[in-house]
């Protein structure tokens, strides 16, 4: 019964994310085959190109263990949180009755049905590399994921075997001054239900101040703005995921707020000390590498774009593919004019619509609108 | 002897429930007091399902150091139950019998004390009326003999039959030795009871 509570449910709730998945591998796939027509001598090696790569070279090894762990993260909220809701009350006082032996061996079999894709695919990369190659090297991915997944089962089984304690969160909500940080829903809105999604985009914006600070050219005043404009562009743009979450959590549990007597502008910016808690990990890396001051322009711009994709957002409503759309249009457009030395044009220009935008439809009538559809 | 030791349960800052001292033996212990004093909060604390200060403990067997050991000697029927709706109302009795070691004779009994036949095969609970659910709630409660038996409001939503029905089994699992705590805003009780008004604890 277990594996019907939670495995088929895992699988219903994210069955998008699967979806979406297969259809990447699969044209993956078709595209090679395709390919292969003109590159018949490289087909094979591109086919197995992924399967290899992830069972043998450091890189992608490293990427598939931070996917491997985001996804396994995301197995061990689902199962915390479902085990807190009220219709599994019920396996207090009667799954938790069972030995350890029993527990452990029913979580494993859920862990493990659960985590069936990436423990396939680590096995299949594995087979791949060894058979091709002759290398041992995917084992330790293999290895690897078995440990998170033993990990899971004791976690899972030590903390959801104590009785429902108050939440620490809402204790911190409740010491919060509210009106002067009405911000802090938001944030602990984010933290409590989307913790993988942030760990997902600080990593990819992590990555980006890295790879701009380590390998980009920025000595010189004049490129120096204009790359810490593109990768405030960039930061913002992978940022765009959290910002639609918000938007679509503000849009059902705070439309309230709307109610508040404050002006349009002062809507507009209220936003801003959220974003700027939002951004603390981002701003600290960007010191380390870029220093104080270029880290402060790094900020400033990155608000500004901010600010712009969440008027974007609240124009487009839940439309996730159309903003998806957008936002690639934004990119695209804010790159070329960066690359013809526009720098202020795209700063100014940005804001000014982010205002206008926001002016317009700072409502969430797009939400309710896509709901009701 | 079921024992409650310096229980206290607040909701963030509200403290809600304190006990100095209680204990409860093998009889029909009727919780009242007004909405708020605590009755079903005691009631979630003695099945586990709450946290609390203090201490919990059955013939000795602690509930915090021990909960697989306590929680074996309980069962508990909610208010208004929540199941996973997908699941037929057989399944989640199989695996209650299955942790609480009922039988299926036991199970057959109720099934039919009840008169659940049919709609508890393959109906899934999503469908169930709320009086149905609260049938399905008192049948997981009474699988496998429990020591201690906690029923939070009963008798809502029955029909008069499984009235009667929930009467007569809460007498036999009385003579069967069981320690009963149930809360109700009936005026009396067709049984003998002890009563504990909790808004004066």
């Amino acid at each position: 019964m277990l594996i019907n509570i939670f495995v088929t449910d895992f699988y219903k709730k994210y069955a998008k994310l699967f979806f979406f998945s297969f259809c990447l591998f699969v044209s993956y796939f078709l595209f090679i085959q395709i390919a292969g027509v003109f590159l018949d001598h490289s087909r094979d090696f591109w086919t197995l190109f992924l399967s290899l790569q992830f069972a043998t070279e450091p890189i992608f090894i490293l990427i598939f263990w931070i996917l491997a762990f985001l996804y396994i993260l995301l197995s061990i909220r689902y199962l915390m949180t479902e085990l807190v809701s009220r219709k599994l009350e019920f396996l207090r006082y009667t799954f938790f009755t069972k030995n350890i032996q029993r527990r452990y061996t029913a979580w494993l079999i859920v862990i493990a049905l659960i985590n069936f894709p990436i423990l396939f695919y680590s096995l299949y990369s594995f087979t791949i590399a060894f058979v091709i190659l002759g290398k041992f090297s995917g084992l330790w991915t293999i290895l690897f994921v078995i440990f998170l997944c033993l990990l899971s089962v004791v976690s899972i089984d030590f903390s959801s075997r104590r009785p429902i304690s108050e939440s620490p969160i809402s204790n911190i909500v409740l010491s919060l001054n509210i009106q002067r940080y009405f911000f802090a829903i938001n944030l602990i809105n984010l933290f409590k239900n989307k913790f993988h999604l942030i760990v997902a985009v600080k990593t990819l914006c992590f990555l980006a101040i890295f790879i701009t600070s380590n390998y980009m050219e920025y000595e010189s005043d004049e490129i120096n703005f204009k790359i810490l404009l593109f990768l405030s562009l960039t930061i913002s743009s992978f940022t765009t995921v959290i910002l639609y979450n918000d938007f679509l959590f503000e849009g059902s549990k705070l439309i309230f707020s709307l109610n508040f007597p404050l002006s349009r502008i002062e809507r507009f910016l209220k936003c801003i000390p959220f974003f700027l808690v939002l951004m603390i990990p981002e701003e600290i890396f960007s010191i380390t590498q870029f220093g104080l001051l270029r880290s402060i322009i790094i900020t400033l711009t990155l608000l500004v774009f901010l600010l712009m994709i969440r008027s974007g957002i609240l124009a487009i409503g839940n439309r996730p593919m159309l903003i998806l759309k957008t936002l690639t249009v934004f990119y695209f457009i804010s790159l070329l004019l960066l690359l013809y030395n526009l720098l202020y044009t795209v700063l100014v220009l940005s804001f000014l619509i982010a205002l206008i935008l926001f002016i317009r439809n700072y409502k969430f009538e797009k939400l309710i609108g896509k709901n009701e559809n | 002897m079921l024992k409650i030791e310096n229980l206290k349960k607040s909701f963030v800052k509200n403290l809600v429930l304190q006990i100095d001292n209680l204990e409860f033996y093998r009889q029909i212990y009727w919780l009242k007091g007004e909405n708020g004093c605590g009755k079903s909060t005691l009631l979630k604390c003695l099945a586990g399902i709450l946290s609390f200060h203090g201490e919990i403990s059955y013939n000795s067997i602690s509930l915090k150091r021990s909960p697989e050991k306590y929680l074996k000697y309980v069962n508990y029927s909610d208010t208004e139950a929540v199941y996973p709706d997908f699941l037929s109302g057989m399944q989640l009795i199989k695996f209650f019998a299955e942790s609480k070691e009922g039988s299926i004779a036991e199970i057959e009994e109720l099934i039919d004390d009840f008169e659940m036949i049919n709609y508890i095969n393959y109906q899934p609970i999503s469908s169930y009326s709320s009086g149905m659910l609260k049938k399905l709630s008192l049948v997981l409660a009474f699988i496998g003999n429990p020591e201690i038996l906690l029923l939070d409001e009963p008798y809502i939503t029955l029909d008069q039959s499984a009235i009667l029905v929930l009467n007569d089994r809460i007498v036999k699992q009385h003579s069967h030795g069981s320690t009963i705590l149930l809360t109700s805003h009936l005026n009396a009780l067709p049984f003998h009871t002890e009563v504990i008004d909790l808004s004066r604890i």
